[in-house]
């Protein structure tokens, strides 16, 4: 062959191959980017979306265009499920614009990418201790708003000032090329096919982390392996020492700044917020404890209350669910064949069914069947926080002395 | 700027070469070679254009040099041709000793000698190694009367051309320059442009799917090691065995990049790599390894030490002091000189034993399989070994894995695959097997993925065999070349078949530039 022809042939070649791969990657969609079908036993399942929320769900939010907006961390985004019946009908569309490893303040810059969208009436937003429990510089003397970036941040619409963001569409036109044009789609498009088994990690179409991976861990290792991984770290997390939850001397942080701007904007926009504090199985508690973190864990407590406080009890409501319950204290799972506990998957992660329990008593919906009559979480708005603090304490003694074989 | 990004391929290449063929085309070949090491200097400051000047003044005080020397040579005034010879080796160890060596001496000197000297860290200048390296050996070169240059143009270019600039291969004046000069290289001939474009290819491949893919295997047992973590067996051969392969696929790849560019442009570069893994003794692997670097050591240090010409120990001694030196020369560090001083002792055993083979009559072993064999582990156990020094840190991280590695933090499986094993229970209580929790998929992984490179390291043949009949492989006249020549259906050739192989392997690679980020995060 002469080289003439061969070019022609290896031009072509090149065409086709560029092209039918990003076609390949298109029908797949192993990162959720298109919103192809999804086919049973083909690309279903999304193994390969779970770690790249981050690049999917500021985009596939746009599609949903909800009405209610989850807003979190890997917590609600496990455990609040949008398809459960314990959500009012009339909170239409519902969309977990939930992040994992995502800190306070990405969540709340997610927020605001959510109510850009346009068409949020209510978002509930789970708080996380962990996310307001670091190192910071001592105390300075105001807080100020930054307006951070980083690819997440140039994804949404926008910044933190609630500015359009001009880098939107530079950030979408690149995440969808790379989506089609890159090794990194492709190999993780073959394994979507290849992994669609039952257990195989996944996200819903409303951004629902369903644990399938979770329960197949549980079912060939036992929740046991769950729990030692869980606490090891949880163990190694909390044992840095000089970690706080304010920044100044006044008691105020980033966290709480930001709070304050997203539901000034929502107060303003008629939007209904609810604030929860996200479940932990006792041992998770009892880490927090001994590390010596207990103060700052009731601070923290006290820090919310306050500052709800200064808001219209109807239009913001605040629920404590980080508390010792008959939900949160149960044996923890130490070798194979030991039950899991009921309501977690391990210390730091709780079940959509614990989920529908507190949605129930958010909304005062009748949604639970069974026999769980048992009260879980504690509106903070009308409770006075000293003694919610204090019956906690109470309350720690009684159920771990349940716990012991003795009684 | 960087052979496996966008704006190489996509800008940076084919404006050069258009520029470069025009100009020679109508403005005549010394106006393309000046455009050429104009586009060398921009393709170097692109990186951080500040070291651009000490380039440029490493060149032109090479140059004034070398061009002097030749003058006292032609006058037979010797005295100052060697004069000028020795200032021109000590400027150039200078500046490397000064940017490369300084900080790591003046803290040793501290730590030994208790004192607090301080100097502001000096940032490494990209590729100094490579282009004071080449200097030397062409002032050498030079006083030994082989070489000669008095065009400035065509003295930048022979340091600066772009695809050797950075990381080799290292060259020479002398077979550098002519081809340059060359009329038909001043001509572009699709021929070269398809044959360096799939040298390119095959390169880029190796750079973005094997290397890249592997560091994710390898960085994070590093990381651990460095954390002061205990590492258990299979985790620490899966690091060791993960970068062993990225590193030879990460630098093969670069060295066949730039000898596919250098091929567009109708230049043939010598070839680096050549399949080091199959080395079935270190010698050999010598000899397959970083060849141009191997041949400088060999040419410029180990000879001018006195090589073997002044009986064994003299022989060994300068070996390890060679190769000592070619370890720091990869770096300003401890572990460096570690990974030298042990490849000096693996070649100074491995002579002793050809010399105890010769003397016993035991050559008949060579024609053995399982020898073979055994030679072939034997040897890449060790490069793997020294390679664990390359890559650590520090020396005790480097340490901690060989302590892994070695078994002495005990053998442990993934709780995942070892619960799935209930049928060899017995057998891991018998040699103690644990388990530890997390990491399966990890582990299935690494191990799948150093399998998959271990067959291609060993089975497949290599760039220069593949391209045999187009490549001149033998241009510069190393004998191992002529070993091995892939089978027919292996070689590439100009047909519809090796034309769909080839744009598969290229259109991977440029889908692998890029990479989707992960957001690998556990929540606690």
């Amino acid at each position: 062959m002469t080289t003439k022809k061969y070019l022609h042939f290896y031009l072509l070649f090149i065409l086709l191959f560029a092209f039918s791969l990003a076609i390949f990657n298109t029908v797949v969609d192993p990162y959720l980017m298109f919103h192809t079908d999804r086919i049973a036993g083909f690309n279903d399942k999304k193994p390969r979306a779970v770690n790249r929320t981050q690049l999917y769900k500021p985009y596939e939010i746009l599609r949903v265009s909800p009405q209610t907006l989850i807003v979190g961390n890997s917590r609600p985004e496990m455990g609040l499920n949008p398809q459960s019946e314990c959500w009012l009908d009339s909170q239409g569309k519902i969309y977990s614009l939930t992040f994992p490893g995502l800190g306070a303040y990405g969540q709340i810059r997610a927020a605001f990418h959510g109510l850009a969208t346009g068409n949020v009436r209510h978002i509930v937003l789970g708080l996380d201790f962990i996310d307001f429990l670091y190192k910071r510089k001592k105390n300075i003397a105001k807080v100020t708003w930054p307006d951070r970036q980083s690819d997440f941040f140039d994804r949404l619409l926008v910044d933190a000032r609630f500015q359009r963001n001009p880098d939107y569409w530079t950030a979408k036109a690149t995440d969808t090329f790379m989506s089609m044009f890159t090794l990194d789609a492709l190999f993780d498009s073959f394994y979507t096919i290849i992994d669609q088994s039952s257990s195989s990690p996944d996200r819903t179409s409303s951004g629902f982390n369903p644990a399938h991976d979770y329960t197949a861990i549980i079912q060939h290792e036992g929740a046991w392996v769950l729990f030692k991984q869980k606490m090891g770290e949880l163990e190694s997390h909390f044992s840095r020492p000089g970690m706080r939850i304010f920044d100044t001397k006044t008691g105020w942080s980033l966290e709480l700044e930001g709070l304050k701007r997203l539901i000034e904007y929502c107060l303003q926009n008629n939007i209904q917020v609810t604030l929860f504090t996200n479940p932990y199985h006792y041992s998770y508690l009892e880490i927090i404890r001994q590390a010596g973190y207990w103060k700052e864990f009731e601070n923290y407590k006290r820090s919310l209350k306050t500052f709800v406080e200064q808001y219209e009890k109807d239009r913001i409501q605040l629920w404590d669910f980080s508390l010792y319950s008959h939900y949160t204290v149960s044996l923890t799972p130490t070798k194979k064949g030991e039950r899991e506990p009921d309501w977690f998957w391990e210390p730091a992660h709780y079940k959509s069914t614990l989920g529908d329990i507190m949605l129930s008593e958010i909304f005062g919906k009748d949604c639970i069947y069974g026999n769980h009559n048992i009260p879980f979480g504690v509106r903070l708005n009308n409770t006075d926080i000293e003694t919610h603090l204090y019956k906690q304490n109470q309350q720690r003694i009684l159920l771990i002395k349940k716990l012991s074989p003795q009684s | 700027m960087l052979f496996n990004s966008y704006i190489f391929i996509f800008a940076f290449l084919p404006i050069t070469y258009a520029i470069y063929f025009i100009l020679a085309k109508y403005l005549g070949g010394e106006k393309a070679i000046i455009f050429l090491v104009l586009s060398s200097l921009f393709f170097y400051s692109w990186w951080n254009p500040t070291y651009l000047i000490l380039m440029l003044c490493s060149i032109g005080f090479n140059y004034f040099i070398g061009e002097t020397i030749v003058k006292f040579l032609k006058q037979k005034n010797f005295r100052f041709a060697k004069l000028l010879f020795v200032i021109g080796i000590i400027f150039n160890l200078g500046l490397l000793g000064y940017f490369k060596y300084a900080n790591f001496f003046i803290e040793n000197f501290n730590t030994v000698f208790d004192t607090h000297i301080k100097l502001d860290k000096i940032i490494l200048p990209l590729a100094i190694s490579f282009f004071t390296f080449q200097q030397i050996a062409y002032l050498v070169d030079t006083y030994k009367g082989i070489t000669e240059e008095f065009k400035f143009f065509h003295y930048a270019l022979f340091v600066t051309f772009f695809p050797q600039l950075i990381a080799g291969p290292i060259v020479h004046h002398k077979e550098m320059l002519p081809q340059f000069l060359k009329m038909e290289n001043m001509k572009p001939r699709l021929e070269h442009i398809l044959v360096g474009l799939t040298i390119f290819s095959l390169g880029l491949f190796k750079k973005v799917v094997f290397a890249d893919s592997s560091a994710q295997y390898s960085t994070p047992v590093f990381d651990l090691a460095n954390t002061g973590e205990t590492l258990s067996f299979f985790v620490a051969w899966g690091g060791a065995l993960s970068y062993t392969f990225q590193l030879y696929f990460d630098f093969s790849g670069y060295s066949d990049m730039a000898i596919g560019i250098a091929r567009m442009f109708g230049i043939h570069l010598p070839v680096n790599f050549f399949s080091p893994y199959k080395a079935l003794n270190i010698i050999e692997f010598w000899r397959r390894w970083h060849i141009t670097l191997s041949r400088f050591l060999r040419d410029y240090i180990y000879i001018s030490l006195g090589g073997n010409r002044k009986g064994n120990t003299r022989r060994y001694t300068n070996l390890l002091t060679t190769m000592l030196l070619g370890g720091l020369w990869h770096g300003a560090g401890w572990t460096f000189v570690l990974w030298g001083g042990l490849h000096g002792l693996y070649l100074v055993i491995n002579h002793i034993w050809h010399y105890f083979k010769n003397y016993c009559g035991m050559q008949f072993l060579d024609n053995y399989s399982l020898w073979k064999l055994f030679s072939w582990l034997i040897t890449f156990i060790c490069v793997i070994n020294a390679w664990v020094f390359f890559r650590a840190d520090n020396i005790s991280s480097a340490l901690r894995i060989l302590e892994g590695m070695y078994g002495l933090n005990g053998i442990s499986l993934p709780n995942a695959i070892y619960t799935r094993l209930d049928n060899l229970k017995s057998i891991f209580d018998t040699f103690g097997i644990t388990s530890y929790i997390g990491g399966g998929s990890q582990f299935i992984f690494t191990y799948l993925w150093v399998g998959i490179l271990l067959f291609i390291s060993l089975m497949m043949p290599n760039t220069q065999q593949i391209m045999s009949r187009y490549s001149e492989i033998n241009s510069f006249g190393h004998a191992l070349f002529n070993q091995g020549v892939a089978s027919n259906i292996l070689t590439f050739r100009f047909n519809s078949i090796w034309a769909f192989i080839m744009s598969g392997i290229l259109i991977l690679s440029i889908f692998g530039l890029a990479r989707v980020s992960e957001f690998l995060y556990f929540q606690f």
